[in-house]
């Protein structure tokens, strides 16, 4: 919310040299944040009132004319009575004597111009003659400000040669005040005002409503209200004020909304618009012309529409509050006024409004609408019914002054559901227990009165049983925010100064029990000590992402992911059921930006339905690595990567989770890896389901993701692995030599390593105490057709002697004799 | 004297021993040596070939001649010995002699990186662990009971505003803030609590300074007699380790429907040591104003408590939460926000 401190410097005697720093820097620190100061009309210097003295044509151009102007203490003949010729093009200039805005040579204005002398088509012209868009008073566009330069009423502080920012009220510290939704009474400047007397411990005080005229209604009884849903609308004024002209509203207003963020429209609208940013209350005005018979506050009616001022017909519903006259609705109450009722510029009678309506009722309505508004803003926090007399009669006296008509009839004022000031008791006990300091019994009144929360040390009537540190607190109806003991605390505490409370180091809790978070990060750990950078991607991708992991099978469980309802973009769907979208779109990007070789892991939670009603989702934690380009070389390129480097981070991950021996399947399932070079990978040889899966990306989906490269991928369940860590049982260190014998032969291709280990180790051949693969060799111009040459090497050992080279050999035989007894092999 | 074909053997072993002598020079290996080692003093080699002429001569002449072959036996072995004590000393000087670069780059894959965010995360909670804080998780889909009913901020409350939301199927949100871990520890364990609960939180803002998906860590600790002078204290010593250790802290007056009376904390700028100008200007961190906004704070809502059966008269507490985006911006200099999620393979590899 913007603040001006010209305005704020009227509603509050503040000391003076009080800065509007220092303002600041005191409602900052009471909770009433300013965010920014921002510096207006600086930029305007030098601009000064000018009396015309004659005009006329210039000789070169039939829009262009010469005016003689004159303005006391600018240098050169300006300064004298003869004035100086400054050429203009505007339509309006104004007769002798009237006074303008002259920027002479040297005045600055808005958007960096400095102006000096001139040729306009062969004339020489000392600056110019300003318009209200040039001096920056109003938006390029606006209407109100009418047509060619800004022409002063000659009222007593415009007199030439007065400098035109200072004189407009351009000069000006305009706060942006951050005000959390608790302080619906903080969203005025008079709310600020409150608060800025309290810090500054001085008076404030609203101005008074203008004296203007008042008379009976012209035609009759005027305008009646009746306020069907006292829910929806606990109070509600309505004023008359007729005999109005429409017209722009004086300049000093205009500008003092423009440096609120308010745009000048009419001097009805602006008056609405003007009172609310000074008092609080959001006023509509209705043009009684367009309003038949009586005023009704009710809820909207099945089925019924109505037409807003923004020109959208819009469906309502039943929950919505409406303002509706004989015939139909004509405003959504504190949301938006309708159509039909708009004032215009034909309008001559006012329907004034002053109302509170229902917080939640107009929160629903304007959120379900999208129509959110400086009015709905203060309706949807709650405005205070007890000040809306002051702000209906403020805005109805000033109606009657700038549009020149009277008040007519009597203020209709109906209060249904009055509200009534709270009680709140505040011990000082419970002060301190809470705040960790003390506050005297008298301080702490000090405070809440100078927040006009009148603080007694004894209830208003029965008998005095409270104790001597109890304060009762009457709370305003204008601070919501209060209603019990906690909040006066806070409220004490703040104007106290939260810097004045001690601090200090809690005591000693428990000890810590293990963290959630343990497993996965002694994931990251390890992955990152495998070379690869931890990446964070995005909880939720798009649904074609998804789509291309299953396939093109949507009720594969990859492409069936939580679906958000209200996802900023399509980018941002699905929740997502693997780590694998994200990393690709990493990958992408990094190879994109000339990143040749990419090693990126993520740990963290994916999102998967279940069957069970009760938790219809899961979060399993999933950690996954993703890789494209070439092992490390030295001094020249590595070798591309392959599915074995992908193998050992799946390894080393698990056995650092305490998998001691994960078993690599080949895959049987469809799903994001290559049909050839891809496993599911086991958390020990009898277990029934998968924790993951390695290889490489299935060549279609990279497509299909936009993956350009071979990549290579693993994932792992790390849920499927927790309370894997078994405590280590050592075995004692070998004391006697080993032995080792080779076993080369063909076989058939399909026969797997580690069903040949199983076959090699079938005997159970006590001294075979280790066996290694050397050799995988498939080169068709040796290896007969469907075979493959393997190489394994044997390790014997007994514990307790040296073993002789023929206890080796038998050994050897025997396990050699059983692969030969599972396998039709070939020795080589 | 010995006979004459004594003398002859004496002879010839003296010329064998000298004859090794002049040879062994030529040999470069130690295989080289033991072969010429060998083709001398071995069964069949020439000095026992020599010798077998030993049992032909005359008992009185066999030892001298057992002298000389002992002598030239020795003469051998001791050349063997003198050349490969000389070889390997040549060979070990020769090792000596090799010199690398050392400024060339080290082989192998080099070590990878954590991600900021995980490194702050983890700084902030070794911080609280210390204090005795507990970390626990909870889910990202939640309930609008446990992301702002149970959280004193009911439906149609202008508060829910400050984290517009997204929802699930089901009816089910994604949590805005990592509160509900809060509710869900208070439900399951009763006081004392003290916990930090780290995790993404999810709101409908993206934009230079606001992503969809953020991470939060969060402290509760409940307990009898907590005040807001221990929040504090443990907030001092959070920016002390955190930011440096004589920073100040500063609690301004705010408000969030889950604490009564609340406080966003801003801690004691770290660049310009709250001073607000840097080099006779203005600091560019905290603009000037001395302080950096890191985050709020305030003592447990009374409602909250209620919510999950906590007696609100007996226990106490306060709560503070803060952005690890934010703490890693600050900790690390970094300025774009969205750095942390473009997973650029330069950036992530500074944070060793």
């Amino acid at each position: 919310m913007k603040i001006s401190f010209n305005w704020l410097r009227e509603l509050v005697e503040l000391p003076p040299g009080v800065t509007a720093e220092a303002v600041a820097g005191k409602l900052t620190l009471a909770g009433l944040e300013v965010e920014s100061i921002d510096r207006r009309g600086r930029d305007l210097t030098g601009v000064v009132v000018a009396e015309v003295l004659a005009k006329r044509p210039h000789p070169g151009s039939d829009k262009l004319s010469i005016v003689r102007v004159r303005a006391p203490g600018v240098t050169g003949q300006a300064g004298s009575a003869d004035g100086e010729e400054v050429v203009c093009g505007a339509p309006n200039v104004p007769a002798p004597g009237g006074l303008v805005a002259w920027a002479p040579p040297g005045a600055t204005l808005p958007g960096g111009l400095t102006l000096s002398r001139k040729e306009v088509r062969g004339v020489s012209s000392p600056g110019m003659l300003c318009s209200e868009v040039e001096l920056g008073i109003s938006p390029e566009g606006d209407r109100t400000a009418g047509d060619g330069i800004l022409i002063l009423s000659p009222d007593g502080t415009a007199r030439p040669g007065a400098d035109v920012a200072g004189l407009l009220g351009v000069l000006d510290e305009i706060f942006e005040v951050n005000v959390t939704p608790n302080r619906p009474d903080a969203l005025s400047h008079a709310g600020i005002a409150r608060e800025v007397a309290a810090l500054f411990e001085t008076k404030w005080k609203l101005p008074a409503p203008d004296d203007v005229p008042e008379g009976p209604f012209p035609n009759g009884r005027g305008v009646d209200v009746e306020i069907r849903d006292p829910d929806g609308c606990p109070r509600y004024l309505a004023r008359l004020v007729t005999g109005l002209r429409v017209g722009p509203s004086p300049i000093a207003m205009r500008v003092r909304l423009g440096a609120c963020g308010v745009r000048a429209i009419s001097n009805l609208v602006d008056v609405t618009n003007y009172v609310m940013l000074e008092t609080g209350h959001p006023l509509h005005a209705f043009d009684l012309a367009k309003v038949s018979g009586d005023v009704q506050v009710r809820r909207a009616n099945r089925g019924e529409r109505m037409t807003t001022l923004d020109g959208v017909d819009r469906a309502l519903q039943e929950t919505d509050v409406v303002i509706a006259d004989g015939k139909h609705a004509i405003a959504l109450a504190g949301v938006m006024g309708g159509a039909t009722s708009e004032v215009s510029d034909a309008t001559t009678t006012v329907l004034l409004e002053a109302a509170t309506f229902d917080p939640r009722a107009v929160r629903r309505t304007a959120k379900r609408l999208g129509l959110h508004s400086e009015a709905s803003h203060r309706f949807e926090r709650g405005v205070d019914a007890n000040s809306l007399p002051h702000a209906s009669a403020r805005a109805a006296a000033m109606l009657a002054r700038l549009g020149g008509g009277s008040l007519a009839g009597a203020l209709v004022d109906r209060y249904p559901r009055e509200q009534h000031p709270r009680t709140v008791m505040l011990s000082m006990a419970g002060l301190e227990r809470l705040a960790g300091f003390k506050v005297p019994l008298a301080e702490a009144a000090r405070h809440l009165e100078s927040v006009e929360i009148a603080a007694a040390t004894e209830p208003g009537d029965g008998p005095a049983a409270l104790g001597a540190d109890v304060l009762v607190a009457t709370v305003p109806t204008f601070r919501p925010d209060i209603t019990i003991e906690e909040d006066l605390i806070e409220e004490v505490m703040r104007l106290h100064g939260y810097d004045r409370a001690p601090a200090r180091l809690p005591a000693r809790g428990r000890a810590p029990s293990a963290s959630p978070e343990a497993l996965a990060d002694h994931a990251r750990e390890t992955l990152a000590a495998l070379g690869l950078h931890e990446a964070v991607t995005w909880a939720f991708v798009p649904r074609t992402w998804l789509r291309a992991l299953g396939g093109v099978d949507d009720k594969h469980p990859l492409a069936d992911g939580v679906v958000v309802k209200n996802p900023i973009s399509a980018d941002y769907e699905v929740m997502r059921t693997s780590l694998l979208p994200g990393l690709v779109e990493a990958t992408k990007r990094n190879l994109a930006r000339g990143v040749a070789d990419v090693a990126l892991f993520e740990v963290g939670p994916i999102v998967r339905r279940t069957t069970n009603a009760d938790a219809p989702t899961v979060e399993p934690t999933h950690a996954a690595a993703i890789w494209v380009g070439r092992r490390a070389g030295w001094l020249k390129p590595g070798e591309a990567l392959d599915f074995f480097d992908a193998k050992r981070a799946a390894v080393s991950l698990l056995r650092g989770l305490g998998v001691a021996d994960p078993v690599f399947r080949a895959r049987t399932t469809r799903g994001p890896l290559h049909p050839g070079v891809g496993a599911d990978v086991f958390a020990d040889a009898d277990a029934a389901a998968p924790i993951g899966f390695v290889g490489e990306l299935d060549p279609r989906l990279a497509r299909a993701l936009g993956l350009d490269a071979r990549a290579l991928y693993l994932e792992i369940e790390l849920d499927g692995v927790a309370g894997a860590g078994r405590p280590v049982r050592s075995a004692p260190t070998p004391r006697f030599p080993s032995a080792t014998r080779d076993v080369s032969f063909w076989i058939d291709v399909a026969v797997s390593a580690d069903a040949q280990r199983a076959a090699l180790t079938g005997a159970k051949e006590p001294l075979l105490r280790d066996l290694a693969v050397l050799e995988d060799f498939r080169d068709p111009k040796y290896a007969p057709p469907g075979q493959k040459g393997m190489l394994w090497t044997l390790t014997y050992r007994a514990d307790d002697r040296t073993l002789t080279d023929a206890e080796v050999d038998a050994a050897h035989g025997r396990a050699v004799a059983a692969l030969e007894a599972a396998h039709a092999i070939g020795i080589r | 004297m010995p006979s004459e074909g004594a003398a002859a053997i004496i002879a010839d072993l003296d010329r064998l021993a000298a004859q090794f002598a002049a040879e062994i020079g030529g040999f470069a290996t130690e295989q080289e040596i033991r072969a010429a080692q060998a083709r001398y003093l071995g069964k069949k080699g020439l000095v026992s070939e020599l010798m077998k002429a030993l049992g032909r001569l005359p008992a009185e002449d066999r030892p001298a001649v057992g002298e000389a072959a002992n002598r030239a036996k020795g003469g051998i072995e001791a050349a063997v010995g003198a050349r490969l004590a000389a070889l390997e000393e040549a060979a070990l000087g020769a090792d000596l002699a090799r010199v690398v670069d050392v400024t060339l780059p080290p082989r192998g894959a080099r070590l990878g990186t954590l991600h900021p965010l995980t490194l702050v995360r983890r700084e902030i909670e070794h911080i609280f662990l210390g204090l005795g804080f507990e970390v626990r998780t909870g889910p990202w889909i939640e309930t609008e009971w446990h992301n702002f009913d149970a959280l004193n901020t009911p439906a149609d409350h202008p508060a829910r505003d400050m984290q517009d939301t997204f929802f699930v199927e089901g009816g089910r949100i994604l949590r805005s803030h990592t509160s509900p871990v809060q509710i869900r520890t208070m439900l399951a364990e009763p006081p004392p609590v003290r916990i930090v609960a780290p995790g993404n939180v999810f709101r409908r803002d993206d934009d230079a300074t606001h992503t969809p998906m953020f991470p939060q860590v969060e402290c509760l600790l409940v307990d009898e007699g907590v005040s807001f002078a221990d929040l504090k204290g443990t907030l001092l010593h959070f920016v002390h380790r955190f930011f440096g250790p004589k920073l100040g802290v500063r609690l301004r007056p705010s408000y969030f429907p889950f604490t009564e009376p609340s406080a966003e904390v801003d801690a004691a700028c770290y660049l310009c040591e709250g001073t607000g100008t840097m080099n006779g200007r203005g600091c560019k961190l905290c603009k000037g104003s001395g302080w950096i906004e890191i985050g709020g704070s305030g003592m447990v809502h009374p409602n909250v408590f209620r919510a999950v059966g906590y007696d609100p008269k007996a226990v106490s507490g306060f709560a503070f939460g803060m952005g690890l985006s934010r703490m890693a911006m600050l900790k690390y200099g970094v300025d774009d926000l969205r750095a942390f999620y473009e997973n650029d393979t330069r950036f992530l590899s500074q944070f060793r």
